[in-house]
């Protein structure tokens, strides 16, 4: 009997352990963060791995900031500035997506050239396009000691640096413009900001159901009628997938603190919020190949038909998803 | 010795208990399917006809299935209240898997294709990117979208676009299926997405709309349409 007794108790300790995560071995100082994540957006899913901390976080923000990840004076926050909402105009290159909400996010780029966990996609920026050199930061004493604290590892690699910029990366959340107060009865909308509201969620505008309502994208890719002929180099998804269904379609950018940026669509092409309304008033090439049938019903053949009011309210909406909060947040900013 | 007696019996029945399944009852798994008339459906591929004489093709289809009812022969019933997101495309979404379900012979199955009044309210589902994508603007009256059926049509050699979209509550669709045929734990549903443009209405996109959000009478004719899309 004494024998089962110590059996069963045995027994029920390896069940009780075999239930139980163990996280943060070997981790010096582990001090547990916990997101503040804004009113009516989904709970972030956060790998085991990875949990939040208040060392890895500071790390991430500081790596951010550092020109140590690339090989030519460049850093994340080069061309993600905060105060434009974590994005840069400029009229070179691909227009930068911006750093917002990526924490949610599972397709980045423009062409979904990657579809991955936050920490893969951090990956590959540190790994294959900042190409850093790993040397650099085991050869930092101060880099050395954040690392070991934060995780407790004496030899940082590539995974190494992608997991603390994923932490950064996840706070990196705006949520909170006029708009976000509006829906939490915290403030009004001006009579022409609710008119150019109820253009974007009606099918007036027909805005939504690319650009819903918490996320401002719909995590997807379309062809929106920019462009009726295709080259290589500008086919949209298809250079990813391959699939000519995909020719001409590109991921759905966030609205949020559109405001502030002077590059719209893929290519860069609109410097204006106005034009980007324009083009989607009279502008979309109907018979582009892969078009999203929303953009080619026929009682909207000749685009959507505004008025210059409804345009000047709807321009006005766009301007409430600017989060003040966010751009000038102190805690996102460069370390001191 | 008793004191541990006490102690453990106690604790190995409760983790005993929490592995225990319910005893004559398994998982029922729903396996949704696709065709058009005697054609699987693909996706993007302009190879379908329907009843108003249009070719089409579907781009996209998403939807919600509740409320899950079988009756068995015995005169009970099994109710499963959750709320499933489907995108036809992902075969994740396709399969259902409704957890206790009793053994015994069922002669009716009915669901919803939406979601019930009670839960159709904007942010009554838990916030996931789906959801949210789903989510039929408080603008148009909230809550959020049923069905999402989107595609192109050639009319007289041209393609156009078709948006069928189902929401408000007048318009949830209720599906009565006698006799589902449930093997091994099993069932298959098939929608016939033809049956969404006709019966007992034909539903012409000349005539009736390309898009039905903001359009009742639209919408109407497709939730009475969709009461047999599925078999």
């Amino acid at each position: 009997m004494e024998k089962l007794i110590y059996s069963l108790l045995l027994g029920l300790l390896l069940i009780t352990f075999s239930c139980k995560k163990v996280v943060n071995d070997n981790t010096p100082s582990f001090t547990p963060y916990q997101i503040d994540i804004p009113k009516r957006f989904p709970a972030m899913e956060i790998p085991d791995d990875n949990l939040m901390s208040v060392e890895r976080l500071a790390l991430g923000r500081k790596l951010y900031y550092d020109p140590i990840l690339s090989n030519d004076g460049r850093a994340c926050a080069t061309c993600h500035i905060q105060q434009i909402g974590f994005t840069k105009n400029s009229t070179l290159g691909v227009p930068v997506l911006p750093h917002q909400n990526l924490g949610w996010n599972k397709n980045f780029l423009w062409k979904g050239e990657k579809n991955c966990t936050l920490e893969e996609m951090m990956l590959f920026e540190v790994h294959d396009f900042f190409v850093t050199d790993i040397a650099k930061l085991n050869a930092s004493k101060e880099y050395k000691d954040l690392f070991y604290k934060a995780y407790g590892i004496t030899t940082i690699t590539h995974k190494d640096a992608a997991y603390a910029l994923a932490q950064f990366f996840r706070v990196l959340n705006s949520g909170n413009s006029k708009f976000d107060k509006y829906r939490r009865n915290e403030l009004s909308l001006t009579p022409n900001e609710r008119n150019g509201m109820i253009i974007f969620f009606t099918e007036r505008g027909d805005c939504f159901h690319c650009h819903n309502e918490i996320f401002f994208t719909d995590n997807d890719f379309h062809n929106t009628g920019l462009d009726s002929t295709f080259f290589p180099g500008s086919m949209g998804r298809y250079e990813v997938t391959g699939n000519a269904n995909d020719i001409g379609k590109y991921k759905t950018p966030t609205l949020r603190n559109c405001e502030l940026r002077d590059r719209f669509m893929h290519d860069g092409r609109f410097s204006t919020l106005e034009e980007v309304i324009e083009f989607y008033n009279t502008g979309v090439k109907q018979t582009s190949v892969n078009i999203d049938p929303l953009m080619v019903l026929p009682e909207k053949a000749l685009g959507l038909q505004l008025t210059q009011q409804e345009k000047n309210d709807l321009l006005l909406f766009l301007k409430t998803l600017t989060d003040t909060a966010f751009l000038s947040n102190k805690q996102l900013n460069a370390p001191q | 010795m008793n004191w541990k007696v006490l102690l453990i019996v106690p604790v190995w029945l409760v983790a005993a208990m929490g592995c225990k399944k319910n005893e004559g009852k398994n998982d029922l798994q729903i396996q949704l399917n696709y065709k058009i008339d005697n054609l699987p459906l693909k996706f993007d591929t302009l190879l379908y006809h329907c009843e108003a004489g249009y070719n089409y093709e579907v781009t996209r289809l998403h939807y919600y299935l509740s409320g899950f009812v079988f009756t068995m022969t015995d005169g009970t019933m099994y109710n499963h209240n959750q709320v499933y997101y489907v995108d036809a495309r992902q075969v994740s979404t396709n399969t259902i898997s409704l957890p206790s379900f009793p053994k015994g012979i069922c002669n009716k199955l009915s669901f919803y294709i939406g979601i019930d009044s009670l839960k159709n309210k904007t942010d009554s589902l838990p916030a996931t990117f789906d959801n949210i994508n789903m989510g039929w603007p408080d603008a148009m009256g909230g809550g959020y979208h049923f069905v999402k059926l989107e595609g192109h049509y050639l009319d007289s050699a041209v393609s156009k676009g078709f948006a069928m979209h189902i929401g408000k509550n007048q318009f949830l669709v209720p599906v009565e299926i006698n006799n589902p045929t449930i093997t091994s734990g099993k069932l298959s549903l098939t929608m016939n997405i033809n049956e969404w443009f006709r019966n007992p209405y034909l539903y012409d996109f000349k005539l009736h709309g390309s898009y039905s959000m903001n359009s009742d009478s639209a919408m109407q004719l497709l939730s009475a349409n969709g009461k047999d899309v599925f078999d």
